[in-house]
């Protein structure tokens, strides 16, 4: 996972399957340049074994940590110290609340709150013959953005607002469909892949229960406000945070997607990237 | 609100961390470990208070910088007195 190796030992099935489909592998291009290569390799050893009076009990490197009463709390403990752990050795990164997808070489983020839709729209929009690339974290440096690779995940309703999600949903055994739906493009039969680029429009979600669905064009000061709101310090220090921030912004067309039906949102969005300059530029050059 | 005292020459505060995109600014300041976002004209008058400009002189300077009719005397008081309160300007 980026730039970490994880061993973890499981004395269940149930948990192994669970775990497995949370930390499904994401083909990702290699890095073409050092100046993308993640410069630090860590391992870590975790450990999700069986009490003898019921629960898991959870062990990092050797390390007694809590007990979880049944199979799922156990593998999404193990898979949100995974995430944790993975990102904790790229102190230079910022990490951002967003998903992000691409299509004829321009590349959005949606950017927004938990519950705010970027998981809906982010799937929705694999529909739309975008490449998606993830759906709730990415990392910056620099002017680039990197996808986190960890798989998407929305909530049981949702389906009623992507139909096509049907048929994958009804797969999931009971258990599975109990609570949140994890996937990853692949399993919708779409190419899922992972690569650093700058990005060319940002788009922050504000769900709006009232009026229709609008885009409105943002200052980029003042999108720079909403975008630091979802982000984290760099582990390292405030020191990139907003010139980075800035640099990203400063090349991209900025939005605020006040949406109020993933219909007419998904039509926004695509609406805006045909007048994005970016995508105007390389058309031009055709 | 602090008040703005029309005879001083203010001052941006020392170490402030400006980046700039194309409507405005970021301002990042380390001794207060707070972040500041600026539009265009807050940044011009922040750029202006080199403490050598005074703060009665400002609303003429803006009213040449951006060719308005009338100097905007009440804007640039509001908008020293945000910089004033923010640790900004001194």
């Amino acid at each position: 996972m980026l730039a970490c190796e994880f061993q973890v030992t499981v004395d269940c099935e149930q948990l192994l399957a669970r775990l497995d489909r949370m930390a499904k592998h994401v083909p990702r291009r290699e890095p073409a340049s050092d100046a993308h290569a993640f410069a630090v390799r860590r391992r870590h050893t975790l450990e999700a074994l069986r009490e003898p009076d019921g629960g898991y009990r959870f062990r990092e490197s050797g390390h007694e940590s809590e007990v979880h009463a049944d199979p799922r709390s156990a593998a999404e403990a193990i898979f949100r110290r995974m995430l944790d752990l993975s990102l904790a050795v790229l102190p230079e990164f910022i990490k951002i609340h967003a998903g992000c997808a691409s299509r004829d070489g321009v590349r959005l983020l949606a950017i927004g709150p938990t519950r705010a839709g970027k998981s809906t729209l982010m799937t929705r929009l694999l529909y739309e013959g975008f490449a998606v690339h993830c759906d709730d974290v990415v990392l910056l440096r620099g002017e680039e953005v990197f996808p986190y690779p960890r798989r998407f995940s929305i909530r049981p309703p949702t389906v009623g607002l992507i139909p096509q999600l049907a048929p994958f949903a009804a797969s999931l055994d009971s258990d599975e469909g109990s609570g949140d739906i994890a996937f990853d493009p692949s399993d919708l039969g779409f190419e899922w892949s992972v690569a650093p680029g700058p990005v060319d429009a940002v788009f922050f979600l504000q769900p709006d229960t009232e009026g229709s669905t609008r885009l409105e064009t943002c200052p980029k000061y003042a999108m720079a406000a909403r975008v630091m709101a979802q982000s984290n310090l760099p582990i390292g220090g405030p020191g990139p945070w907003a010139s980075d921030i800035c640099t990203m912004l400063d090349r991209a067309d900025c939005y605020v997607l006040y949406w109020r039906d993933l219909e007419t949102s998904v039509a926004a969005v695509k609406d805006a990237l045909l007048r994005c300059r970016r995508f105007d530029a390389r058309i031009a050059r055709r | 609100m602090t008040p703005v005292d029309w005879n001083s020459c203010p001052r941006a505060a020392t170490g402030l961390e400006i980046n700039v995109v194309a409507d405005g600014c970021v301002v990042y300041d380390p001794s207060l470990d707070r972040v500041h976002y600026l539009n265009h004209t807050a940044v011009v008058l922040l750029e202006l208070c080199t403490g050598q400009v005074k703060a009665s002189d400002l609303p003429e300077l803006l009213q040449a910088a951006y060719n308005l009719p009338d100097a905007p005397v009440t804007e640039v008081a509001g908008c020293l007195e945000k910089l004033l309160d923010e640790g900004l300007l001194h």
